[in-house]
């Protein structure tokens, strides 16, 4: 364990960086769809008779969209590397690394696309139709290219296809197998948080004959996009590796607790967004004098909803790694974990972070839980360790550590007799059991034996996993 | 029961006996180009990064001052100033990203630790700034941008770009000082720690923001010599008397920094920077060019000439640039018993490297070539815009 981890109360460190995620994402699709809608918009606007009151609607569109894309999507954007870093340092320390010069060519587009958007803006009433079309049309390239670069190690962290340690070829690495059906999810997506965008606007505006045109102008970025998404969201599905569709077929516990496999929740989750999408765009297209500023946001935070459950899905199926099949989620390489004496020593000696705690004691049992476990738990809240242990006994608790890595979702434990019988006695603590890490490392042998256990920990059903419903693999 | 165990890890921690500092491992993949590349590209961008940094503290400052005293002509500046906040807040974060990278390649180990030890206030600075740039385009965009809730807003901006400098100072001084980790991690696992026992951490707080008037006063500059140019001739002077005072005011606080931070460094550090060498020849050049800056803003006063604001930026650069590098100098000195970048291996990329080179040589090409089309005819705007409000 090379960092220390950032233990963050009841919310966890991963829910930090999903908060931030979350909000993001929608954000950064709309600062690059939107591009496309205004060259469309500036267009079309050129067309119509009333083609100045087009452009005075699109010069508040592009209001908006400044002030809503710098503000709060390059900032939060810049909040998901602060976040990562928090939670994962190891992760981030491997991708900047290997994608250092992805992600400075990443910024160069950045760079461009921000000050193309200002020179549209800030020339909106001084420059030409032509160069304002010309301007929009850069800023969607140079937009649209700052996605096509971050896609490349987006996607990475779950298919990093023929990329190892070893040979580091970052082209393997870039063009995963995920890579470009995620592109284009992302491409049609972002076209239709463009259309929703503009309904936004739209909303706003008095004169309902015009608002009217402008919400049917939008709808036409809405419906592709709801159709497509489906389709290519199953080639991305059949590029996952196969112990992830294992996982996201396997049932699991998530925020709202219950056991429906991730892959049905999504799929009801997505079912229940694109048809509300749908459903809601064909009634803006059969009533647009009737769309109102309430209507229209809550259509963005239908597809912000959306958006959630594809982030949650993904980050559910990289489970347990956080760049698949090198990094487990703790900061535990996999090379690492396949060297026995690395994985099975003393954990409280190697750990850099212990702080010199006594081993055998609670403070002992505190250190493994945080170095090991608050990665992705919390004690008592999200994910919460209290509620997925509240079965456990003692001894159950040190077998089941053993062989938590047989459940596909979690890594392997690091560390001897001591360091489990130490963090079991702290998880008990935490329900207030008093249990002496002591009295567990005496024979556990004859204990599992005395309860009719395999003290290994083969083939016992348990309560209380994060799978839940799952036997240990025999 | 939290509580306890932590006040346990603090009192283990501070017992401890043999164990060394948890200083992490380089990063096992090691440098994509040799780190005198890296360097200089820190070098380069973080010195765009404090220039954006400083005209926003600047300007939010003199901004804010202008409103309060309201003399002749100080609503118009005022004006220009907080047209300036959203434009120098958006490229302060953006020039700051690839700075933020290339640390995080070079000095990834350092920087990562110290970041978590103080996470709370880390992430705190992505609210700060959303809160702090939404105001800055909520004041410009407003209709009544003189309603005292808008300027207690504004004050409260500038409050908040404050505190994410002190927060960056705090995590950069304390990556240097692994000795501090593990009694902070005790302390406060979730981060809610601070490195307010560091001798320099407020000297060099206002060593990054002292410049930021003079940058400001250049800014203010460059309209002086757009009121001369377009006949607005009090206009014109009222601004480069401001320019002016601003200018020197931002150099004697920065030189106060710098006497400050370099009488409360460490001795051994402070011979180190201040005798024959690298760092003392940096030094001497930024102190050198931040003079030649300084007299160019003091020729241009009054005059109709572009090319005095044109050379003081270029001057200002050419003395933060050295500045910056010095900065990197001592903290190489700083972690030398823990860490050297010849340490870590080198993996080239160089395929990465020059593709990089390309993408940034043809992106700036083509926002120049942009800018040359658009920017003219704003200009004019602009100009046709105060003519008529005059």
């Amino acid at each position: 364990m090379n960092y220390p981890i950032w233990d963050v109360g009841g919310l966890g460190a991963g829910l930090v960086v999903a908060i931030i995620a979350i909000i993001h994402v929608l954000i950064s699709h709309v600062a690059v769809g939107g591009g496309a809608f205004l060259v469309v918009a500036e267009i079309w606007s050129r067309r119509q008779p009333d083609g100045q009151r087009i452009r005075d609607w699109l010069h508040k569109f592009a209001t908006f969209f400044l002030v809503y894309t710098t503000v709060v999507g390059a900032t939060t954007g810049v909040g998901i590397w602060f976040s990562i870093q928090l939670a994962s340092a190891e992760a981030t320390s491997l991708l900047i690394h290997q994608f250092v010069f992805a992600w400075a060519i990443e910024w160069v587009f950045f760079l461009g696309e921000l000050t193309v958007l200002y020179l549209y803006y800030y020339g909106f009433k001084r420059n030409t139709p032509r160069m304002q079309t010309f301007l929009a049309g850069a800023y969607f390239v140079i937009a649209w290219g700052s996605l096509v670069v971050i896609n490349g190690i987006l996607t990475f962290m779950l298919t990093p296809g023929a990329w190892t340690l070893e040979n580091k070829d970052i082209a393997a690495g870039f063009f995963n197998p995920g890579y470009f059906p995620a592109l284009l999810i992302r491409t049609v997506t972002m076209f239709l948080l463009a259309g929703l965008a503009g309904f936004l606007v739209a909303s706003r505006i008095r004169d309902e004959e015009f608002k009217a045109r402008i919400i049917q102008f939008c709808v036409k970025w809405v419906i592709p996009a709801a159709i497509l998404v489906p389709g290519l969201s199953y080639w991305y599905f059949t590029t996952l590796p196969a112990s992830t569709v294992s996982i996201l077929g396997g049932g699991t516990v998530g925020v709202v607790g219950g056991t429906l496999s991730a892959l049905t929740r999504m799929a009801i989750l997505a079912g229940v967004a694109g048809t509300l999408l749908v459903v809601g765009t064909l009634v803006f297209a059969a009533y647009p004098k009737t769309v109102n500023t309430i209507a229209a946001i809550s259509m963005l935070l239908v597809a912000q909803l959306g958006i959630m459950g594809a982030e949650f899905f993904r980050e559910m199926g990289r489970k347990p790694y956080v760049i698949h099949g090198v990094l487990y989620s703790n900061g535990l390489w996999v090379k690492d974990a396949k060297d026995p004496a690395q994985l099975n020593g003393s954990y409280l000696e190697k750990a850099k972070w212990r702080g010199g705690v006594a081993p055998r004691t609670l403070a002992h049992g505190e250190q493994v839980f945080r170095l090991q476990c608050a990665s992705c738990h919390t004690r008592d809240g999200y994910r919460s360790v209290v509620y997925r242990t509240r079965d456990w006994t003692p001894e159950f608790g040190s077998r089941w550590l053993g062989t938590m890595q047989d459940m596909g979702v979690m890594p392997p434990f690091q560390g001897d007799a001591l360091d489990k019988a130490a963090l079991v006695a702290y998880v008990l603590s935490l329900r207030g059991e008093t249990v002496d890490p002591r009295d567990l490392v005496r024979d556990p042998q004859a204990t599992a034996e005395r309860n009719g256990l395999d003290p290994g920990g083969r083939g016992q059903a348990l309560r209380g996993l994060e799978v839940a419903g799952a036997e240990v693999a025999q | 029961m939290s509580t306890a165990l932590a006040m346990a890890g603090v009192l283990a921690a501070a017992t401890a006996s043999g164990g060394g500092l948890p200083i992490p491992s380089p990063d096992p993949l090691g440098y994509p180009v040799p780190p005198i590349l890296l360097q200089a590209l820190s070098y380069f961008t973080l010195t765009l990064h404090f220039l954006a940094m400083n005209l926003t503290v600047g300007s939010v400052f003199i901004y804010l001052w202008l409103r309060i005293a309201r003399k002749q002509y100080d609503d118009r500046l005022a004006r220009y100033l907080r047209d300036l906040l959203p434009l120098g807040t958006s490229y302060l974060i953006t020039f700051g990203i690839p700075p933020l990278l290339f640390v995080q390649v070079l000095y990834g180990q350092m920087f990562y630790s110290s970041s978590i030890l103080l996470g709370f206030h880390w992430i705190l600075v992505i609210p700060l700034v959303v809160f702090l740039y939404g105001v800055f385009y909520y004041q410009k965009l407003v209709k009544n941008p003189e309603h005292p809730g808008v300027l207690l807003l504004s004050v409260l901006a500038a409050m908040a770009l404050l505190g994410v400098g002190f927060f960056f100072v705090n995590n950069i001084t304390l990556s240097v000082s692994p000795e501090k980790w593990m009694g902070l991690y005790a302390k406060s696992p979730g981060g809610r720690n601070l490195n307010m026992d560091d001798p320099t951490l407020f000297a060099r707080w206002l060593l990054i923001l002292a410049p930021g008037f003079t940058v400001a006063g250049v800014a203010i500059l460059f309209r002086g010599v757009m009121m001369l140019k377009w006949g607005l001739t009090e206009e014109g002077r009222h601004n480069h008397r401001i320019a002016v005072s601003v200018a020197v005011l931002g150099m004697v606080l920065e030189a106060v920094a710098g006497v400050w931070i370099l009488s409360a460094m460490p001795d051994d550090l402070r011979s180190h920077v201040t005798s024959a060498g690298l760092a003392k020849l940096l030094l001497g050049l930024g102190t050198a060019m931040a003079s030649v800056g300084l007299v160019l803003v003091f020729l241009g006063r009054y005059k109709a000439s572009w090319a005095y604001p044109l050379m003081a930026s270029l001057a200002f650069f050419l003395a933060l640039a050295p500045l910056v590098a010095l900065r990197d100098v001592v903290r190489q000195e700083q972690l030398r018993p823990f860490f050297s970048l010849a340490e870590v291996p080198v993996h080239t990329q160089w395929g990465m490297a020059g593709l990089f080179a390309v993408f940034l040589v043809a992106g700036l090409l083509l926002l120049l070539a942009l800018h040359m089309m658009v920017v003219p005819g704003l200009i004019a705007g602009r100009r046709a815009e105060l003519r008529e409000s005059a």
